[in-house]
């Protein structure tokens, strides 16, 4: 990520072509964002999964437990969107959104921006911002480097949330606090 | 008391294994390393259930220790 916004700062002047060349860089930041998320979020199901199904007393308890709880996982196929995100999480016997934005109020806002991103990268994977701007979905509508960085700063905080409502769940179901 | 990590052998995509749960044996290709998220750094593998390979793609996770090569 940080080499990305090296570049950015690296394409300077007033040439023709450098605002292309900048947006290009932004939809590459916008897509590796959503990919590194997608990967915590999933690692993180994965951690949660084999600490809670380590409560089963029986190891093959245990693993009838992680299988269920991976599963058609949303994540494993989809995008890191907040409704993937709650389908997934909810399996840990809470409501993982509420979770979240009682953590902090600011998540609620967070989360629409997790969503704002999340269609920004289809539109770039699928290359077809054109018709998702024209639909009203893209949000904001123009995106520049300042809109990533708010992105990444808000996806920054999400994790750190995220951690610690998944830690606080695995200790409401009788499971040591696994951070 | 230092945790140990639990060893198992490295398995690689692709290949067949028996998955053990009680006294079933289930046969399943690894899909995916997903690397050492397991409790105390146990090595963690996303396996495709072989007997559903003309349905819906089957697949979940489980702990390599679970896992055994399969008969030839």
């Amino acid at each position: 990520m940080g080499e990305l916004i090296h570049a950015h700062e690296a394409v300077g002047g007033t040439a023709p072509g450098r605002r292309r060349l900048t947006q290009q860089l932004n939809y590459a930041y916008v897509a590796l964002l959503a990919a590194r998320f997608q990967g915590f979020c999933r690692a993180l199901h994965s951690e949660v999964a084999g600490v809670v199904a380590l409560g089963a007393a029986d190891p093959g308890l245990r693993l009838v437990v992680e299988a269920s709880l991976t599963r058609g996982r949303k994540l494993d196929g989809g995008t890191a969107r907040p409704a993937n995100l709650g389908s997934d999480f909810n399996r840990f016997g809470f409501e993982f959104w509420d979770a979240v934005r009682a953590r902090d109020q600011r998540n609620r806002g967070r989360q629409e921006k997790l969503e704002q991103l999340v269609e920004w990268r289809n539109g770039i994977v699928h290359d077809d911002i054109g018709q998702r701007r024209q639909q009203g979905k893209l949000e904001p509508d123009r995106m520049n480097r300042g809109t990533c960085r708010n992105w990444h700063g808000a996806l920054d905080n999400l994790a750190v949330s995220f951690d610690e409502v998944v830690a606080d769940q695995c200790e409401n179901l009788g499971r040591p606090r696994p951070w | 008391m230092a945790e140990t990590r639990p060893t198992t052998p490295l398995l690689e995509p692709g290949e067949e294994v028996v998955l053990r749960i009680g006294r079933n044996e289930i046969r399943v290709r690894i899909t995916e390393d997903r690397g050492l998220l397991g409790p105390n750094g146990e090595r963690i593998y996303r396996v495709h259930l072989l007997s559903e390979e003309d349905g819906e793609p089957d697949e979940f996770e489980v702990p390599g220790t679970a896992l055994e090569p399969a008969a030839a």
